[in-house]
C-alpha cells in the first residue's frame, strides 16, 4: 500500500517549502541576495515541497 | 450597545477565520507573497506564448481565483485540510476541538453559492485560452507547431474540461430537475446530462490537475525565458 507522510510533518514541510520559495524570490528582488544564494533557497524550498507530497 | 454591535459583526466573521489556525494563516500567508510575486516577476509573450496568468492579466485573476475558491471540489479540500472540519463526511466534530461544531455552507461561506455566477465568467475567459493557442501557431507570419503549442493546447482543454465538470453546469443542463428518471422525463435521452455526470464524477482530480498544469505552463514559459529549456520547434509551414 502507497504511504504519504503522517500529516504533523506533511503540512509543516508543504508550507515551509513554498514559503521558502517564495522568500528566494522576494529577497533577490528587495534586498539584493546573490544568485547562487537565491538558487540554494529556491532547490532547499522544493526538496521540502517535494518530501510533503512525496508518496512511497 | 456597543457589544451587541460587536458580536453582531463577530457573527459575521466565520469562526474558521477567527481561529489560532497555522494552516490556514500558513496559507494565507504564501497566497498572498505569490499573488505578490507573480505581479512582480511578469512574463512577456515570448516566442509567441502567453503564459496563462498573465492572458488579459487583471481581468483573469480574480476571477479564476474566486472561480476555483468556491469551486465545490476544493471547498471539500480546503474545509478539510485548512480548516480540519469536517475531517471526514460522516464527522462534524473537530479533533483537537470539539466545542464548535462543523457548520458547513452557513453564516458567511454561503457566498460560496455565488459559484453559480463564476462559472459564467470562467465560460468568458476560456477563448483567451484558445486565442493564445492561435497566436502560438501564427506569431511569426507563417504556421508554427512548437512544443509550447502542445502544451498551451493541453492546459487550454484541462481548463475547459474543468470549467465544464462543475457542479453549477451540471444542474445547468438537467440537474435542476427534481429526478432525471422519473415518468415525467422518460422522454428524456439525458445523455449529455448523463455525459456531464461521468466528468462531474471524477471533478476534484480534473481540478486539481488542471490547476498543476497552470503553474507547470507558467513555469515553462519562465524556464524558456530562462534558457534553461528549449522550445522545440515541431513543424513549420511558409516562408
Amino acid at each position: 500500500m502507497l504511504k504519504i507522510l503522517p500529516s504533523r510533518y506533511r503540512y509543516p514541510l508543504f508550507f515551509l517549502g513554498i514559503l521558502l520559495m517564495e522568500l528566494a524570490g522576494l529577497l533577490y528582488k528587495f534586498i539584493d541576495l546573490s544568485k547562487p544564494g537565491m538558487e540554494g533557497l529556491v532547490i532547499a524550498g522544493f526538496v521540502l515541497f517535494a518530501s510533503s507530497i512525496l508518496v512511497t | 450597545m456597543k457589544a451587541a454591535n460587536s458580536s453582531s459583526v463577530m457573527h459575521l466573521i466565520p469562526p474558521e477565520f477567527l481561529e489560532p489556525n497555522w494552516r490556514f494563516w500558513s496559507f494565507v500567508l504564501i497566497s498572498i507573497l505569490g499573488t505578490f510575486l507573480i505581479l512582480e516577476y511578469r512574463v512577456p509573450v515570448y516566442d509567441g506564448l502567453t503564459d496563462p496568468f498573465y492572458t488579459p492579466t487583471v481581468l483573469i485573476l480574480p476571477l479564476v481565483v474566486l472561480f476555483r475558491l468556491t469551486c465545490y471540489a476544493y471547498r471539500k479540500d480546503y474545509h478539510r485540510h485548512l480548516f480540519y472540519h469536517p475531517n471526514s463526511c460522516p464527522s462534524d466534530l473537530r479533533i483537537d476541538n470539539s466545542d464548535r461544531k462543523y457548520s458547513g455552507e452557513t453564516g458567511f461561506f454561503r457566498i460560496e453559492n455565488i459559484h453559480r455566477y463564476f462559472m459564467y465568467t470562467a465560460w468568458a475567459i476560456l477563448p483567451f485560452f484558445y486565442y493564445d493557442i492561435y497566436l502560438s501557431i501564427t506569431y511569426s507570419g507563417s504556421i508554427t507547431l512548437s512544443l509550447g503549442t502542445i502544451i498551451l493546447t493541453v492546459n487550454a482543454v484541462a481548463v475547459t474540461v474543468y470549467t465544464f465538470s462543475c457542479h453549477s453546469v451540471r444542474h445547468l443542463i438537467g440537474g435542476y430537475r427534481d429526478c432525471v428518471n422519473c415518468p415525467a422525463n422518460l422522454g428524456r435521452k439525458n445523455s449529455l446530462y448523463r455525459f456531464q455526470s461521468r466528468l462531474n464524477a471524477h471533478h476534484e482530480a480534473i481540478a486539481w490537475s488542471s490547476l498543476i498544469m497552470f503553474v507547470f505552463v507558467d513555469l515553462f514559459i519562465r524556464g524558456m525565458i530562462a534558457g534553461i529549456i528549449p522550445n522545440i520547434l515541431l513543424l513549420h509551414l511558409g516562408a
